[in-house]
């Protein structure tokens, strides 16, 4: 996957909310305010995607539903999974 | 519910050691008040303990605490709670103004920020159509994007046999 097509696959994670929390990613979602829509809406207003380790991609530019920076770590694997926000 | 598959590598420890299907703790926040949720039942991993919920299925769990954290606390919640519950309904300040009739979206604002006490009946207000969310009675993913057409709070479903009047003051 290229950085262009990961970041499609944000958009679309983003409009369908087509992916699952990781208890680790829900902690610090509650520290930092964020619920499943705010993190939907950073994956839809993503601008930059770039490569971590396996099939881990790291998503930043977008924005949670108050406008405030919001960054999400997605895996694909057998579940697309959100396994931390930054 | 959640396929479990088996064979397939934790995406948060990297490790394959399969899946356990149990009651998970979820524990929400709404101001000072937390809501402990034990009867999820998700898939955990079998190495590192982590588990994994469905974006959709978490906002059930999220509208359900909602629920217990105004109905089951003596005075309800604080300015930071309801905030929370404002974005559990998905609206903004301006249209959960609307839907609990209480006038405009600056109230709103003030009353998330400040350490004034909450109004109940808003609280109660917002309770309501949480709680018809859980019924199933109405959409609360929709409730943002139908205001945003109609700019007005939707009707909840009644009973047809039953007529309301209000009678005019004289
Ligand atoms: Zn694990």
């Amino acid at each position: 996957m290229t950085n262009d097509e990961a970041l499609r696959a944000a958009k679309e994670l983003g409009k369908f909310r087509a992916f699952s929390i990781r208890g680790h990613a829900f902690d610090r979602m509650e520290e930092r305010n964020a619920d499943q829509k705010d993190i939907a809406n950073a994956l839809l207003t993503a601008t930059k995607a770039s490569h971590e380790e396996r099939n881990k991609w790291k998503f930043s530019g977008g924005v949670d539903r108050e406008g405030v920076a919001l960054g999400v770590v997605v895996a694909f694997d057998w579940r697309t999974e959100v396994i931390t926000i930054f | 519910m959640n396929q479990t598959n088996n064979e397939a590598i934790c995406s948060a420890c990297n490790v394959s050691s399969g899946w356990i299907t149990r009651a998970a703790t979820i524990k929400k926040r709404f101001g000072a008040v937390s809501v402990v949720d034990r009867g999820v039942m998700l898939p955990h991993c079998g190495a590192c303990g982590d588990w994994s919920i469905e974006a959709k299925a978490l906002e059930v769990v999220e509208i359900k605490a909602a629920v217990a954290a105004i109905r089951d606390t003596v005075g309800g919640l604080n300015g930071e709670g309801m905030k929370v519950v404002r974005k559990i309904l998905g609206l903004t300040q301006a249209q959960f103004a609307k839907l609990v009739g209480y006038e405009a979206a600056e109230n709103i604002s003030r009353l998330e920020s400040g350490d004034r006490e909450y109004p109940r009946a808003i609280q109660l207000a917002a309770l309501f159509y949480l709680e018809a969310g859980v019924r199933g009675e109405i959409d609360l993913h929709l409730l943002s994007d139908e205001m945003k057409q109609t700019g007005a709070a939707p009707a909840l479903p009644h009973d047809a046999r039953l007529e309301v009047t209000k009678e005019r003051a004289a």
